[in-house]
């Protein structure tokens, strides 16, 4: 019983776990197209 | 950086399910070494392929023979590579500019005419781990008779750029092994790795910004609490970016099954700078430790040479890093610091001893004095030396 | 014997992981937010602002998607109505005109209810770039529309956008399938993804990726409504205070200062400099004879006419209004008699040979310094009444030449 629970929740958290992986690699694909310095033209 | 791009993630699903559905070891690490090839072609280009092809030839003839003196000549040949391309321009300018300055500012811009507009691409890495080959060859270890063995070692894609600078003894077996297997935990553990290291990547990227902002107005009117505060963003900055990109030059290779040793462990928690360098780019500083320091003599003298064998290995660790005087003062103020850290117990009249009880029964002390020592470090690694000393004042005086 | 280590944090978490339980769970969050950013991309997160602040555009860290951008022209603009399309750089965004004063709002007022204004302008965009690319995706939605931009005679330098600023709305509404078919536009597409120099080649070999990632997995449409709406995530120079980074965009307002409570403010301009810069224009497309006058340089001018031409697939040539904007007074005063007239030469030449690829006004021929921010180029609040005039009776023109109006 003891195992199915411990198993159970595993299972849980690594779902849980790749959920947020997946939205975070979707953040990293939106932050490659921002380029490492914005150009400020505000600034000229 | 070359992992934050859209070709590497197309390379990346391109490369990782074909990777997996092969069986045949063979066709695995075929497709492993073709991939590389492609990786390290595209970010290099034939300019920067070229000489890396010309010193890996040169480095795999010379470990086949395990003639001592070969091997030794290979490593020159490798080391010299790598000054004519990175330290060329440090050195003409450098020598130049004690005897007359204008001569040097000439001397570069024609010896820059000279040279290829770029270093081939990792050049630094690819030496140190050709030098590293060829020492423990030339020290009785079985040389890579394989040639696709030695290929996938040279330009292993996911460390090719940056590394953790690899040794062939451990990595070869791993790769033959993932080549036989690849077990969807490895596959797991990877994916969560290179989260973390992208995670710590872009962060790093927040950092740079807002350090780019502060850093021209830290001589100037900002608040002594600010200019602490970017003192801290610079010393995490790095840790992020430089500990974010192994994770996922780390979780890459994990998702093939392939273990690389890890390349920082909790630097920024160490109590000592002896600690200190055990946790931070562990694969270089293992690297200087045994193709530096013990060649140099290492522990096996006198204090005196001991000391001075420190002073070299960390002032090469630095120079390493960049063609500056910065990066060498940067190396020697570290050297100076492990050099007092390993020696200080031994100060006569009991004030050794009783320092010595003191950071051992304070771990605190030991924890922050690191830690200053380190991040002040990191104003000297990034600065010139003029402006560095500046900003340390600076963080005192208002 | 060598010391075992003790575990890693990673090895420790290792013990815990169930792979197949995190696969689909990658796979499931992934999924997610491409479903997410096809929702976001639905919606005006825009809405209620009149023109794009720095803080919403790239000199902000936001890039806008095609899909914003014209849920925004939707937002505003009934397809009963004409459509006039705003595009072009800072002069037609406004920059020097807080935006109470905004020119735009004018334009609007003077053309009345037939018509409705929307203000696709960003800072320092090329007259095919932006407002161009919402211009031509939404032609089919608003068959009667007419698109504005400006710049210089030279302003036109490649169909494709530049690829460090604003060309990737152009690979977003190409990989979107968007586009109108322009087959000058296509090869100068596929030119640059076979560009000899390999830095130009990998530059826009990621854009394009860009283009498809955005276009089929909505990473921006939805990263920059979380932004706008709850947090942004990226720091940026141009947050006041900067502590202020993470607050979502929606909250800052547009700081467009007016120059005309800074009666000093001309002082500190490089006079000189921005006189400099005339003087190169016109020098460029003028040369000097031995008689000591100056001849419009007939390549230059071909040149000019027949790239201008080319950037634009030819459907829409006939409903683009270009601004041509005269360089403030305290500027051109500064260029000797003969550069002066040169430099009138120059915008009568350049408003006769770009009048053969789209219709063209010239703005600003008899302002006083008052009428300029303080520099060269841009106008203030004295001004913007103006050009909405003078604009506004050539977009009637066009309305009534195109069969939008009767006439």
């Amino acid at each position: 019983m003891r195992r199915w629970i411990q198993h159970t929740v595993s299972v849980v958290l690594s779902l849980a776990l790749g959920l947020v992986i997946g939205a975070f690699f979707h953040y990293v694909l939106y932050r490659l197209s921002l380029p490492i310095k914005p150009f400020v033209y505000v600034a000229f | 950086m070359i992992f934050a791009t859209y070709w590497f993630i197309a390379f990346c699903l391109a490369f990782f399910p074909v990777y997996w559905l092969i069986r045949h070891p063979a066709w695995r690490f075929g497709w492993l070494l073709v991939a590389s090839a492609v990786f390290h072609t595209h970010f290099a280009g034939p300019a920067g392929v070229l000489p890396i092809v010309a010193l890996g030839i040169i480095v795999y003839f010379a470990a086949l023979t395990r003639d001592r003196r070969i091997c030794i000549a290979g490593i020159v040949i490798c080391v010299l590579a790598l000054c004519f391309y990175k330290y060329t321009v440090f050195a003409v300018t450098s020598l130049l500019a004690l005897i007359h300055p204008e001569w040097s500012t000439a001397a570069a811009t024609g010896v820059q005419h000279a040279l290829p507009a770029a270093a081939p691409l990792a050049i630094s890495f690819f030496v140190f781990e050709f030098v590293h080959y060829l020492w423990d060859v030339k020290n009785g270890t079985v040389p890579m008779r394989n040639v696709f063995h030695f290929s996938i070692f040279s330009i292993f894609f996911p460390t090719l750029v940056a590394g953790p600078i690899k040794r062939y003894e451990e990595f070869i077996p791993s790769v033959n092994d993932a080549a036989r297997r690849v077990s969807p935990h490895d596959v797991a553990m990877g994916l969560i790795q290179i989260g973390f290291g992208f995670l710590k990547k872009l962060t790093a990227d927040n950092l740079t910004l807002y350090i780019e902002y502060a850093q021209e107005r830290f001589l100037t009117d900002m608040p002594i609490g600010t200019r602490w505060f970017v003192f801290g963003a610079i010393a995490m900055r790095i840790l992020l970016d430089f500990s974010g990109y192994s994770d996922i030059a780390i979780g890459l290779a994990r998702m093939m099954g392939i273990r690389i040793p890890a390349n920082f462990n909790w630097p920024y928690l160490a109590v000592s700078i002896q600690d200190f360098w055990k946790r931070w780019h562990i694969s270089l500083s293992t690297w200087i430790r045994d193709y530096v320091y013990i060649p140099l003599g290492g522990n096996r003298c006198g204090p005196l040479r001991r000391f001075s064998n420190a002073l070299i290995a960390f002032a090469l660790c630095g120079l390493w890093h960049g063609p500056a005087w910065n990066f060498v003062v940067w190396g020697v103020y570290h050297g100076l610091g492990l050099g007092i850290c390993a020696a200080y117990r031994s100060i006569p009249c009991g004030v050794g001893q009783l320092t010595g009880k003191f950071f051992d029964s304070f771990k605190p002390a030991g924890w922050i004095l690191t830690q200053l020592f380190v991040w002040f470090g990191w104003l000297l690694f990034f600065y010139p030396i003029p402006k560095a000393w500046q900003m340390t004042v600076r963080l005192f005086v208002p | 014997m060598k010391k075992q280590a003790p575990p890693s944090l990673m090895e420790k978490m290792g013990r815990f992981i169930q792979p197949w339980a995190l696969f689909v769970g990658v796979a499931l969050g992934f999924v997610g937010l491409v479903l997410a950013g096809r929702w976001a991309d639905k919606r005006d997160i825009y809405a209620g602002v009149p023109r794009f602040h720095p803080l919403i555009s790239t000199d902000g860290s936001v890039y806008p998607t095609l899909g914003h951008l014209q849920q925004h022209v939707r937002a505003n603009a009934s397809r009963r109505k004409i459509l006039v399309l705003v595009g072009g750089n800072s002069i037609l965004l406004g920059v020097g005109q807080p935006v109470e004063s905004l020119w735009t709002k004018d334009l609007q007022k003077q053309l009345g209810k037939e018509f409705r204004v929307v203000n696709l302008a960003f800072r320092g965009a090329e007259p095919v770039e932006m407002g161009a690319i919402v211009a031509e995706t939404l032609r089919e939605e608003y068959p009667r529309m007419i698109y504005i931009a400006n710049g210089r005679v030279d302003s036109f330098t490649t169909p494709v956008g530049n690829p460090n600023f604003y060309g990737y709305l152009y690979w977003q509404a190409r990989a979107a399938g968007q586009l109108l078919d322009d087959a000058h536009r296509e090869s100068v597409a596929l030119d640059s993804l076979n560009h000899p120099d390999e830095k130009t080649r990998q530059q826009f070999s990621e854009i394009f990726m860009r283009g498809f990632v955005d276009a089929r997995l909505h990473t921006s449409s939805f990263w920059n409504w979380v932004g706008q709406e709850a947090l942004f995530t990226v720091w940026n120079v141009l947050v006041n205070p900067p502590q202020d980074f993470w607050k979502p965009r929606k909250l800052f307002k547009d700081f467009e200062p007016d120059p005309l409570s800074d009666p000093g403010r001309w002082q500190r301009t490089d006079l000189e400099r921005e006189a400099a810069i005339v003087r190169g224009e016109s020098e460029r497309t003028f040369k000097d004879t031995p008689e000591g006058g100056f001849i419009p340089d007939p390549l230059e001018w071909t040149f000019r006419e027949n790239t201008a031409r080319s950037c634009f697939p030819p459907e829409v040539l006939p409903r683009t209004l270009y601004v041509l904007s005269h360089n403030a007074p305290a500027i051109v005063k500064r260029l000797s008699e003969r550069d002066q007239e040169r430099y009138r030469a120059q915008y009568s030449m350049g408003r006769e040979r770009l009048a053969r690829v789209f219709s063209v006004i010239v703005f600003g021929e008899n302002l006083e310094s008052d009428d300029y921010f303080s520099d060269r180029t841009h106008f203030t609040r004295l001004a913007a009444p103006l050009m909405a005039k003078e604009v506004a009776a050539k977009v009637r023109e066009m309305s009534i030449s195109l069969g939008y109006l009767p006439k």
